[in-house]
């Protein structure tokens, strides 16, 4: 269960509008570790093995980009996490060490015959994150490879092989304003060596990390579940902490989505957050409202706000 | 390449050409009216229905900055699209515009099947026949796999990754 007190608090100021709320990522790492790690590595494992196309994608000329995301993903988890991963070279062969789960594998990098399975598909089974690799060419950014479990409401099958703009078509007010050409343009100029990191957040009814677009009829319904007597437990704010690498060799983009759920219980339990996500969900426009899948219960979770922020 | 109605003339290009149908040519003639009348460089091919023309030579043989305008029935178009693109014209260097009778592929969000329906259907809902479910069809287009999504019909609204 998520810890209150790490929980990636992803508000500032009291109005919320879509933007290009990336900053600077302080720790240059792509990962992070939890205390929930093996639970939701078991999880993934599990969702990759009944839905693999669900939730493995690639595209056949991503096969470079994958192995340096591979070769980038493991030297970040030996760094930080040295007494939790290692790895060993001989004669270019790398052996790669999981002390949480014992396991060892290896393979030599860009030698696909030494691994059972594409390379980011082998890593992402090793991190809490989805890996997500949009590739550059002809000045544009495409999705050609991800691993994606813990999808906010979307399909890794339908968005695989369309550009930035194209995946981000649906969302109201992205194109109207000029949004996707900045975003797009921040991410074409994005650098290797300098990795940014930007929160995104929903609601959610239910505490599923699996909320696949394909699964849209095990967990919508939820959402009109929510009364005020179960609004504090049933609820989750869910954010998902997305990390942004150029990759120097093959010209990518490496996105890592770390999801993290709380509920409102637990979250409302710090009043100055209470307030602060009171007055942003009393002011949030309703096209992103409905975008966000929460229109049909926000004002049973502002009324619970309302009375939590005052410490009731 | 996103295929229109109706074109728009696209300025300060090097040459312009012009493959169609006579229906689509129709379509063309305000482009072509306006071509003409600023004295630009251009090239007018009628498709040929009886020999069915190869329009790869001609293609082939046009210099970098010419920009092509091809209009023909909706099911021809995707033929013609690869043809372009096979001589190394890029998004930026087509325009594509379908008459007649349109059919669209909707991507079921569930089981993933792709059921081949009329173009009237975007915003409209139809039921999946495999899995069927109730799918809304949305406007969001997939080139990889030549479809529009269908949501579920109930949902609220699309997803949300932004």
């Amino acid at each position: 269960m998520m810890k209150v007190d790490s929980f990636p608090y992803p508000f500032k100021g009291d109005v919320y509008r879509y933007s290009n709320n990336s900053v600077p990522l302080e720790e240059p790492f792509c990962i992070e570790i939890t205390s929930s790690y093996q639970e939701e590595i078991k999880l993934k494992r599990k969702l990759l093995s009944h839905h693999p196309d669900r939730c493995f994608q690639s595209r056949p000329y991503s096969l470079k980009a994958q192995w340096e995301i591979t070769e980038l993903v493991i030297q970040h988890l030996t760094q930080r996490y040295p007494q939790l991963f290692s790895f060993e070279v001989h004669d270019g062969e790398w052996t790669f060490h999981n002390h949480i789960l014992k396991e060892q594998t290896s393979f030599i990098p860009g030698d696909q015959s030494t691994l059972s399975m594409e390379p980011l598909d082998f890593i992402g089974r090793h991190v809490q994150e989805d890996l997500i690799l949009m590739m550059e060419r002809d000045g544009d950014l495409f999705l050609d490879a991800g691993q994606l479990c813990f999808p906010a409401n979307w399909s890794l099958t339908f968005n695989t092989g369309m550009s930035f703009k194209e995946i981000h078509g649906p969302i109201p007010g992205f194109k109207e304003d000029g949004m996707d050409q900045r975003i797009f343009t921040f991410l074409m100029r994005m650098e290797a060596g300098d990795p940014w990191v930007r929160r995104n957040w929903s609601l959610m009814a239910g505490n599923r990390l699996d909320t696949s677009l394909e699964t849209y009829d095990e967990w919508g319904e939820g959402r009109s579940s929510v009364t005020r007597e179960n609004v504090g437990e049933y609820v989750h704010l869910r954010v998902e902490v997305q990390k942004l690498f150029r990759l120097p060799g093959s010209n990518g983009l490496l996105f890592t989505i770390h999801t993290h759920l709380l509920s409102l219980e637990e979250f409302a339990g710090n009043h100055e957050w209470a307030d602060q996500f009171y007055h942003i969900l009393l002011e949030l426009p309703d096209l992103i409202a409905d975008y966000k899948g929460i229109s049909l219960f926000r004002e049973v979770v502002i009324e619970y706000l309302k009375e939590k922020r005052m410490g009731i | 390449m996103k295929a229109l109605s109706q074109p728009s003339f696209v300025p300060n290009k090097r040459k312009y050409l012009f493959y169609g149908d006579e229906e689509g040519m129709d379509r063309l003639s305000p482009v072509i009216q306006k071509v003409q009348k600023e004295n630009h460089s251009y090239q007018l091919l009628l498709v040929d229905e009886k020999e069915g023309k190869d329009i790869s030579h001609w293609l082939q043989n046009q210099k970098m900055g010419s920009y092509l305008y091809i209009a023909v029935e909706w099911n021809k178009l995707k033929h013609f699209i690869k043809v372009a693109e096979d001589q190394g014209f890029s998004v930026d260097e087509v325009q594509c515009i379908g008459h007649g009778a349109r059919f669209i592929q909707v991507f079921c969000y569930k089981c993933h099947l792709k059921t081949v329906v009329s173009g009237e259907s975007i915003k409209q809902v139809i039921d999946c026949p495999n899995c069927h479910l109730t799918l809304s069809v949305s406007d969001h287009y997939s080139p990889l796999h030549d479809s529009y999504l269908g949501n579920p019909a109930t949902i609220e609204k699309g997803s949300d990754h932004a």
